[in-house]
């Protein structure tokens, strides 16, 4: 079976096949862009859309020790009240969360001494044992169900964070990859009360 | 009339296919190390390293050459029997994700799709063995014929090949995004 356009016969099947690749090259470029305009977006803009609204109750939930000192069958309860918390959001496949781990170290010396500071993810011990940076961090780790970041935080997105202060309110959120970002974020809270001098200077 | 319809349709879901093979693969190739955090988030051991390289090596590989082998039309019953059975296989592989690993990220067309194994992911598979399925019926009654054009299938075939070059640079200039937004 040929088709003809103008005075040019090609076979019908070369021609199914052009077209196809055409339409698949297109739609390569849309996914692409979207890909693109999704990190710009949740980069800049679509921090404010991502997540829990700020001056909303941050949910409860309960997570279990990755690494660290304590017992992984430990079962602990986040009852964000009491103390500010920040609350970060991380998974091994993410590379941006790989610079988000050293930051976060060199920055929690500056923090407030009662500020509580909770890393969690939903990938299990194998995968934080394949990521180096995940596997030598100083700081602890926490595992929590998938509901927790998708459902109770709504955030698709890491690494994502929230400072949630004593009151249990959000207070601050965002896409924390660098020492600037989780620096903003903190100082975006009540900064008398949670003593952020040190790293504002 | 019809009869050209139902060719029609036939040649453009084998295309289409060949087209989603050739992205998936060439995509993968272009961040391998993300897809083989995948493959040990699936439950291949860690410490075999070469087994996990090998892995994230030879199934993207497997996929452009299987999409390459579909659209020129080479050993086309053996090919789109291979193509069943692959799909076959991805379904298998997303079903245990979802019962066993559903955290894990799925990198089916690499840093281009960052969406865990869902319901969705698992829909979209479906269907796709669904299209290998047509193909695979119809393996003796349409397939691309060569018609002594070898350069027709040449150009196709290098067609192609670009696609796949493009989605391996889509996919790297995502990661690098990524990493560079780090």
């Amino acid at each position: 079976m040929n088709v003809t356009f103008a005075d040019i016969t090609l076979p019908l099947w070369l021609v199914a096949s052009q077209w196809t690749l055409l339409f698949a090259l297109g739609f390569l470029v849309i996914v692409m862009y979207r890909q693109l305009g999704f990190l710009l977006s949740l980069r800049d803009l679509g921090t404010e859309r991502e997540g829990l609204p700020i001056g909303e109750k941050a949910p409860a939930f309960g997570y279990t020790p990755l690494n660290g000192s304590v017992s992984p069958s430990a079962r602990i309860a986040f009852t964000p009240k009491g103390i500010w918390s920040f609350l970060l959001f991380v998974d091994p496949g993410c590379a941006g969360c790989r610079g988000t781990l050293p930051a976060l170290e060199q920055l929690i010396p500056t923090f407030e001494q009662g500020m509580r500071v909770l890393v969690v993810t939903t990938a299990g011990p194998i995968l934080i044992d394949e990521i180096n940076v995940f596997k030598t961090a100083s700081i602890d780790i926490y595992h929590v169900d998938k509901d927790v970041p998708n459902e109770l935080y709504r955030t698709r997105s890491t690494p994502f964070a929230y400072l949630v202060d004593p009151d249990g309110i959000i207070q601050a959120k965002g896409v924390a990859t660098d020492e600037d970002e989780i620096r903003k974020i903190v100082q975006k809270g009540d900064r008398s009360t949670i003593g952020m001098e040190s790293i504002t200077s | 009339m019809g009869q050209l319809l139902i060719q029609i349709t036939i040649f453009l879901i084998t295309a289409s296919l060949a087209a989603v093979l050739v992205a998936a693969g060439a995509a993968k190739l272009g961040d391998i190390s993300s897809f083989a955090t995948t493959l040990i988030g699936l439950g291949v051991p860690a410490y075999w390293k070469r087994v996990v390289r090998g892995l994230a090596l030879a199934v993207p590989l497997l996929e452009i050459g299987l999409g390459l082998a579909l659209i020129s039309g080479l050993w086309a019953p053996l090919i789109k029997d291979a193509v069943l059975v692959l799909m076959c296989g991805f379904d298998m592989i997303v079903l245990i994700a979802l019962r066993k690993a559903p955290n894990v990220t799925c990198r089916c067309f690499g840093s281009l799709s960052d969406s865990q194994f869902s319901g969705k992911g698992l829909a979209r598979s479906l269907f796709l063995t669904a299209l290998a399925v047509v193909v695979f019926l119809t393996r003796n009654n349409y397939t691309f014929q060569f018609g002594g054009s070898l350069y027709a299938v040449g150009l196709l075939v290098v067609g192609y090949l670009v696609f796949a070059a493009a989605a391996v640079q889509a996919a790297m200039t995502i990661a690098v995004f990524k990493e560079r937004m780090s």
